[in-house]
């Protein structure tokens, strides 16, 4: 053993069920008494700490704008998670141990949270955090880049003894266009280095989205068909059947497409695309990702409606109860024009998916709450089982189930029973749950986590950030400046008509889900 | 016959003696319709992960075997065969049960079975090799001392991809460490061996690692001195039991040291002597003279420095340190689940090899040999 590394990396732990662990630090999350900090950051963070995933020494400090004590921050805390995971306990030794080291800092003060950095230091001194601090920004996206810059004027954003790291977490969305998204990196990297910045987006916390990698790269008779050569068409669906709730001010500056596709789409387009990556370290995942976006076709705002349908939901009933139409939803503008449902068509322009469209369709409101990869393979080249009228023969589709019925399935062509040939499409189906019996855990766990051992695998880069905004702003521009239509479409349903015709000029068909 | 019972609320266990072992297959269908009729609001499904194959290496063992079925059964969703000894007389039949558990979530009945046949030692692939679901692992669990008792078994393990060993029951440490090598080594073997000795290890490696996770507490690893491992145990054997001998070989491996001989005496215990260069760091394993199995403590030196994980409660190992003159007690974490099914749980839900096990069992058989080889220089000294 090379006794340096040692030092570096500690020996023992080879081998074992944690072969990381987190560094002694404190968590800090600025907008603490947020719904984002109630409703999953202190549950996760409480769930890791049952699981014994959290250092020894470590400390929870809640920043925000109510005049709170430390005792009074643990009391909202506990009632968070009373109410957001209450299967837990929150009264005990193990409640008692979790609450000790929280504590509470409000923002008052000129500068705001100017009593942060004392503060910290105290509690770095008394729980022996190695002046390891994670500032998570659970606080509106405008308020990113003036935080990032208090804590660099505060001097927090690097340890003044070299020894501690200083790691700054936010939330999508990174920017409202790309214009923004640009200035919002420009911003946070006038305070943090890169390497210092998590951006999450939740989707890639999910095991299924992470087990599209294992799918691929771990299987060899999967790969050799992920190519122009054999995929006819790759469609993905984000569906929620829900509508925008009380979000309205939030969404309908958002939409769909900045909510869902600029992000959780895109991302997960990527993992279907890449190149497999030389290892799994951060930068080389991330290259061959960011590798994807740089290689997808940018769209023509010109010819935004061949590319593109939006819509948005009416009101009418579904499963038997009324729900108002989106333009009846609270906080949503009188005549807005934001959708709420988004069919697309992008192109990868490599060797690998040269002339591969790639459908992508979300929205809320839709017929079922659904997320899923559906790659359409070619058809056969030749038909030998058509004498006897047993119709088309279906291409085989592999499908990727991310929720909520987490798993894989692979759809192909099988002899019925009987004489002859009668031949019936069949599913293979794996089902995460039901083959492993396990719950897979909260993607706020394994986030928070990686962004407390420094791993930015599955977090993103703020090239990757820019990369997919290019793919989106020709969208918003097109429809911005073209004045293209925003269909209706009915609650329960699977979108406007319009866009089952936008997929079928294309001579395909959207899959059933 | 059929037999229903409700362990608890959670756990519907089914029975059924079948007359031959061609029957298997419908005793099973007809135990998993009436477990589907009794299902309730909850939907039941059957998933089997593994096979898991229990053979004990005499009679005695048997009865504890078919108890250790049912209950890794309702942690592991497997098909677990229960070879018990038959003599060839006697009719072979089998006993059957459905095990079923609800998920953490609670939304669903997952459902397992235990197959229990009497197999003669001629019978035994005959039996076994049948009932075994395809295209998933095969663990075999020897049940007690590999080294014997074990000789009719030598047909599963062809058949098996892991196996499944405990050093703590060795009659003989250097056959059965040998015998656990030469099996993991074998072509055409397991392709993965275990020894639930070195699982029990698992939270006591957890404990010593955690000493080291503060960068500042590996910087005194550069100046290790001297390993101590007590554990409960006689000092009259010519070997330390596998615990000890297993945890202080992975200090060995793990810390970069090597092993330049071993030396074994009433008064000092047993000491490998191991060295990092130049520099001696001698790994003392000593017993307090009692007859229980388990241990005690171990304490890392490093110059002034000393980290120690020492048995506390029942359930706990307390974390302390000496660091700079300045003594912190590091908390504690949980003792291991010593209990025979929670280590074989443990392992059914590993798959891959063992990287570290490997390294540390050849570590232990080079302790060995030296150990044994100093006993029998004193014993021609005594001649």
């Amino acid at each position: 053993m090379d006794h340096s590394k040692a030092l570096d990396v500690n020996p023992l732990r080879e081998g074992l069920a944690r072969e990381r662990v987190v560094d002694p630090c404190i968590f800090v999350i600025f907008g603490g008494t947020g719904d984002l900090a109630k409703k999953k950051l202190v549950p996760a963070l409480y769930h890791l700490y049952r699981a014994s995933e959290l250092p020894r020494s470590f400390a929870i400090v809640g920043c925000a704008s109510s005049q709170l004590s430390d005792d009074g921050y643990r009391d909202w805390v506990r009632e968070a998670v009373a109410t957001e995971a209450p299967y837990l306990p929150t009264s005990g030794p193990e409640w008692d141990a979790f609450a000790k080291p929280i504590y509470y800092v409000d923002r008052f003060g000129d500068p705001p949270y100017s009593k942060l950095k004392a503060r910290l230091a105290e509690i770095d001194s008394q729980a022996r955090t190695g002046g390891n601090y994670l500032f998570y920004l659970a606080i509106p996206p405008t308020a990113f880049e003036e935080t990032a810059e208090q804590l660099a004027a505060l001097g927090l954003v690097k340890d003044e003894s070299g020894k501690g790291w200083r790691r700054l977490v936010v939330e999508k969305p990174f920017g409202t266009d790309l214009e923004s998204a640009r200035q919002l990196n420009a911003g946070l990297l006038r305070s943090f280095d890169e390497d210092q910045i998590f951006r999450i987006d939740h989707y890639l916390g999910k095991e299924t989205v992470q087990n599209i990698l294992v799918f691929r790269f771990a299987n060899e008779f999967i790969e050799p068909l992920l190519n122009a050569r054999y995929v006819d068409s790759v469609q993905i669906t984000v569906a929620e059947s829900i509508g925008i709730g009380s979000r309205g001010a939030f969404y309908d500056r958002t939409g769909a497409l900045r909510d869902i596709v600029q992000n959780h789409i895109m991302q997960i387009l990527a993992l279907v695309c890449m190149e497999p990556p030389v290892s799994l370290e951060a930068d080389a995942v991330r290259d061959e990702k960011t590798k994807v976006f740089e290689s997808m076709r940018c769209p023509d705002p010109r010819r935004i409606d061949e590319l593109t349908v939006r819509g948005q939901y009416a009101g009418g009933t579904l499963l038997g109860e009324h729900v108002n139409a989106y333009h009846d939803e609270n906080d949503v503008a009188d005549g807005s024009t934001t959708e709420t449902y988004v069919a697309a068509k992008f192109f990868v322009d490599n060797w690998r998916w040269s002339g591969v469209p790639f459908y992508v369709r979300t929205g809320k409101r839709l017929a079922k709450r659904v997320t899923e990869v559906g790659i359409q393979l070619k058809p056969i080249p030749r038909v030998l089982f058509g004498q006897d009228g047993v119709g088309e023969i279906v291409p085989n589709v592999i499908a990727l189930n991310i929720q909520p019925d987490e798993g894989i399935a692979v759809v192909f062509e099988a002899k019925a029973p009987g004489l002859g040939y009668q031949i019936r499409p069949v599913t293979m189906d794996f089902r995460y749950g039901e083959a492993f019996g396990e719950s897979p855990p909260d993607a706020y766990e394994r986030l928070l986590m990686d962004a407390m051992l420094g791993d930015a695998s599955l977090f993103s880069r703020a090239d990757a950030v820019e990369a997919t905004w290019e793919l989106a702003q020709p969208i918003l521009d097109g429809w911005q400046h073209g004045g293209s239509a925003v269909y209706p479409y009915q609650p329960g349903s699977w979108g406007p008509r319009e866009a089952d015709e936008f997929i079928q000029r294309d001579g395909r068909r959207w899959r059933r889900l | 016959m059929t037999d229903a019972s409700r362990g608890n609320a959670h756990e519907l266990t089914m029975s059924q003696t079948c007359s031959s072992l061609h029957a298997v297959d419908s005793c099973l269908a007809d135990l998993y319709a009436r477990a589907i009729e009794q299902q309730g609001a909850l939907p039941t499904l059957k998933t089997v992960l593994l096979n898991l194959v229990i053979r004990a290496a005499d009679p005695a063992l048997e009865a504890s075997a078919q108890d250790f079925a049912a209950r890794v059964l309702t942690r592991v969703s497997s098909r677990v065969i229960v070879a018990d000894r038959a003599s060839s007389d006697q009719p072979e039949g089998a006993t059957v049960s459905v095990v079923c558990g609800v998920t953490e979530r609670g939304d669903k009945r997952l459902c397992g079975e235990v197959i229990q046949i009497h197999a003669s030692q001629g019978a035994i692939i005959g039996g076994v090799m049948p009932l075994l679901l395809r295209d998933v692992p095969v663990y075999l669990w020897m049940l007690g001392d590999i080294a014997s008792g074990h000789e009719d078994a030598a047909d599963l393990l062809q058949v098996a991809s892991h196996l499944i060993v405990d050093s703590r029951q060795a009659v003989q440490l250097a056959h059965t460490m040998k015998d656990t090598e030469w099996l993991r080594r074998a072509f055409g073997g397991p392709r993965v061996v275990q020894d639930l000795a070195w699982v029990s290890l698992h939270n006591w490696r957890e404990a010593a690692a955690s000493l080291f996770d503060p960068p500042a507490a590996r910087e005194s690893l550069a100046d290790l001195s001297e390993i101590t491992v007590s554990y409960l145990g006689s000092e009259d054997a010519a070997l330390p039991p596998s615990l000890p001998l297993l945890l202080g070989c992975w200090l060995i491996g793990q810390l970069g040291l090597t092993i330049q001989g071993a030396f074994h005496s009433r008064d000092e215990g047993y000491r490998i002597d191991a060295a990092r260069g130049d520099q001696p760091v001698p790994v003392r394993l000593i017993p307090d003279g009692s007859d229980g199995p388990g241990l005690l403590s171990v304490v890392i030196k490093c110059g002034s420095d000393a980290f120690t994980v020492k048995r506390g409660s029942d359930s706990k190992l307390d974390l302390a340190s000496v660091h700079n003159g300045e003594h912190s007690e590091l908390g504690s974490v949980d003792a291991p689940d010593e209990d025979d099914v929670a280590l074989v749980v443990s392992v059914l839900r590993s798959y891959g090899t063992d990287r570290v096990f490997e390294r540390v069992l050849e570590l232990a058989i080079t302790a060995i040999d030296q150990f044994l080889l100093v006993d029998e220089r004193s014993a021609k000294i005594r001649l």
